[in-house]
């Protein structure tokens, strides 16, 4: 068993600008969906609140299907139309999957356990994770959850292949170990459709941005 | 246990040759074929030559899975399974990326995406058609843990197993050789030009590779009932997070050292106990640098000998932490350490025992193998001999 401690989810829309919310000095490296993810991530550890438990002791368990597919669209673009020599290496990481949760766990100083999962489940699959960790003590509190988002390329090809209107969203949960001194907080999910409620959590994004921006360039 | 060992490499298609390349020094490297080199500022890499990769699965699937399969089959073999029942947790770094590779991107536009190619491309693919083409009937799961991905996978395997969720689990990492890695490499200045020299103070990099390794993980149980010899223990398995940088290890390697040091607890063993270390061992100084000094947090000045194959596989990604997981549990059968091929002189900033350039017979009761990834996730397993 669990406790959920924290909630936190966006699902904004394609016309959502993370630019226009969001200094994104020194964070420009990151993918659309780890920008989205940054925002999910924020609200459901109620940033800059102290994390839920010694930083060592929180794990980041991240499931997604297409995050690194746009950027390896692009990454491949650039390299075949301009030159290998040409490609920007800041954005060679997003290629790779796991950078997603890699920069969760850069952001928010979460120094425990730092896994992504990848499937058309994978966000209940995240959830599995994060409760198999805090059963084998592998870490006390875990930031699970999942995020999809699309480029053009992505999101054109999905729906040629018949997945209607795929919709961009980041979502976690907080789950901290029973018996641990967690308390069985209120879920206060994010207005799906308040982009109030979004731009609050991007202030959250903003305050670690310094943190960040020294060592990303 | 681990019943079933199953490789696909460049230095040997096979168990039985891998390992005679690990304790020879044959070399994996050679001019890449896979694609035009001419624009990078390296030629060399480590692929997979002359395998044929069967397939029954239509469409075909990508060479990452066509790899892991090979592998998958040797590994089920070994351990004298079918594939029901069997569970899958397969790691990868860069996925299919081979269909989006093949197009022309010229023709990328809303008018043209190729679509299906699109959706295949992910890591998810991957453990779909390893699955179909070894119809495993358990639940499949893909760990993108990029560089560190096969332990992730091993580490996964042994959680099932301990938790009852499965009895065999079908473990390991794959990659394919990747031009989108190999630029995304170059451009961060991390391909050597002529060599892999882990440790050596005159190191310049790593040479990308590819590849696959699949090893069966089981309880004791289900080992016993079909009869299968342990060929060794998985005995456990840390990770964590740097929460330091999306490429660049923490220097002082304290992330590092603690996934070494969950991995020790979990398996119930002191350091001291540690025979010999499978160094992540990359070939680039901040690596080694890293690591290192992680392996002094955990062992002390006068820890084990560490060693990294990749000087002969080079850095097969998701596969990397499969192989080396493959040369421990050799190691222990054998009682004999891979070496450090290639090596030159040591680094002062990171002297160690890396068994330079020549197997070295010891006891070997208690290994650990470390793999360290983009994104600062580092994971590393301990593997124990069995009686």
């Amino acid at each position: 068993m669990a406790a959920v401690v924290g909630a936190g989810w966006i699902a904004p829309g394609r016309d959502f600008d993370v630019a226009e919310h969001l200094d994104l000095r020194g964070l420009r490296p990151l993918s659309r969906a780890s920008r989205l993810a940054c925002v999910a991530a924020a609200a459901a550890l109620r940033h800059p609140a102290p994390l839920p438990a010694p930083p060592e002791r929180c794990a980041v368990v991240l499931g997604t299907r297409f995050a690194s597919i746009e950027p390896l669209v692009e990454f491949n673009r650039v390299a075949v139309t301009d030159g290998p020599g040409l490609v920007n290496p800041s954005s060679f990481p997003n290629v790779v999957v796991n950078a997603h949760a890699g920069y969760l766990g850069i952001l928010f100083g979460l120094k425990g356990p730092n896994v992504t999962v990848c499937g058309e489940t994978a966000g209940f699959d995240a959830f599995g994770h994060a409760l198999d960790l805090l059963e084998l003590g592998r870490a006390d509190a875990v930031l699970a959850g999942g995020v999809e988002a699309y480029g053009e390329t992505l999101y054109e090809g999905l729906r040629r292949v018949g997945a209607g209107e795929p919709d961009e969203a980041a979502a976690f949960l907080v789950l901290g170990r029973d018996g641990e001194g967690f308390g069985r907080a209120d879920l206060q999910p994010l207005d799906r459709d308040s982009a109030g409620a979004a731009a609050g959590a991007l202030d959250a994004v903003r305050a670690v941005e310094e943190a960040l921006s020294p060592r990303s360039r | 246990m681990i019943t079933g060992l199953g490789v696909v490499s460049p230095i040997g298609a096979d168990v039985e040759t891998f390992r005679t390349a690990l304790l020879c020094g044959k070399n994996g490297v050679a001019e890449v074929e896979s694609f035009d080199t001419e624009r990078f500022p390296t030629r060399i890499g480590c692929e997979v030559r002359d395998v044929a990769l069967e397939s029954s699965v239509e469409p075909r699937p990508g060479r990452a899975a066509l790899l892991a399969a090979a592998a998958g089959r040797q590994a089920l073999a070994q351990a004298g399974l079918q594939g029901q029942n069997v569970a899958l947790a397969i790691g990868t770094t860069m996925g299919e990326s081979c269909w989006l590779e093949a197009w022309d991107p010229a023709d990328v536009s809303a008018g043209s995406v190729p679509a299906e190619e699109l959706v295949r491309s992910g890591p998810d693919q991957v453990g779909r058609d390893v699955a179909d083409e070894l119809l495993l009937a358990g639940p499949t799961t893909v760990l993108a843990g990029a560089c560190a991905a096969g332990n992730y996978a091993l580490g996964h395997a042994l959680d099932l197993v301990r938790l009852g969720r499965a009895e065999t689990v079908l473990a390991g990492g794959t990659d394919a050789f990747s031009r989108v890695a190999f630029t995304g490499f170059a451009r961060l200045g991390g391909l050597a030009a002529e060599a892999c020299r882990p440790f050596s103070v005159d190191r310049d990099g790593l040479v990308l590779g590819e590849g696959a390794a699949m090893l069966v993980v089981e309880s004791e149980s289900a080992a016993a009932a079909r009869g299968a010899e342990p060929l060794a223990e998985l005995a456990g398995i840390g990770l964590s997070g740097d929460a330091f940088h999306i490429v660049s290890p923490d220097p002082h390697g304290s992330g590092a050292a603690r996934a070494t040091a969950a991995a020790l607890d979990d398996a119930g063993v002191e350091a001291e106990e540690v025979g010999y270390i499978s160094a992540h061992g990359t070939g680039t100084p901040a690596n080694d640098r890293a690591e290192v000094a992680a392996a002094r947090t955990v062992f002390g000045p006068n820890g084990p000998p560490m060693s990294s194959i990749k000087a002969l596989t080079g850095h097969g990604l998701g596969a990397a932490s499969g192989l080396e997981a493959v040369a421990c549990v050799l190691a222990l059968r054998e009682q004999i350490a891979p070496p450090t091929w290639n090596f030159t002189s040591a680094d002062p900033e990171c002297s160690w025992d890396v068994i330079p350039n020549e197997p070295r017979e010891t006891e070997l009761e208690v290994v650990v193998s470390n793999a360290y990834a983009f994104g600062g996730a580092n994971a590393s397993i301990v593997l124990r001999a069995t009686a």
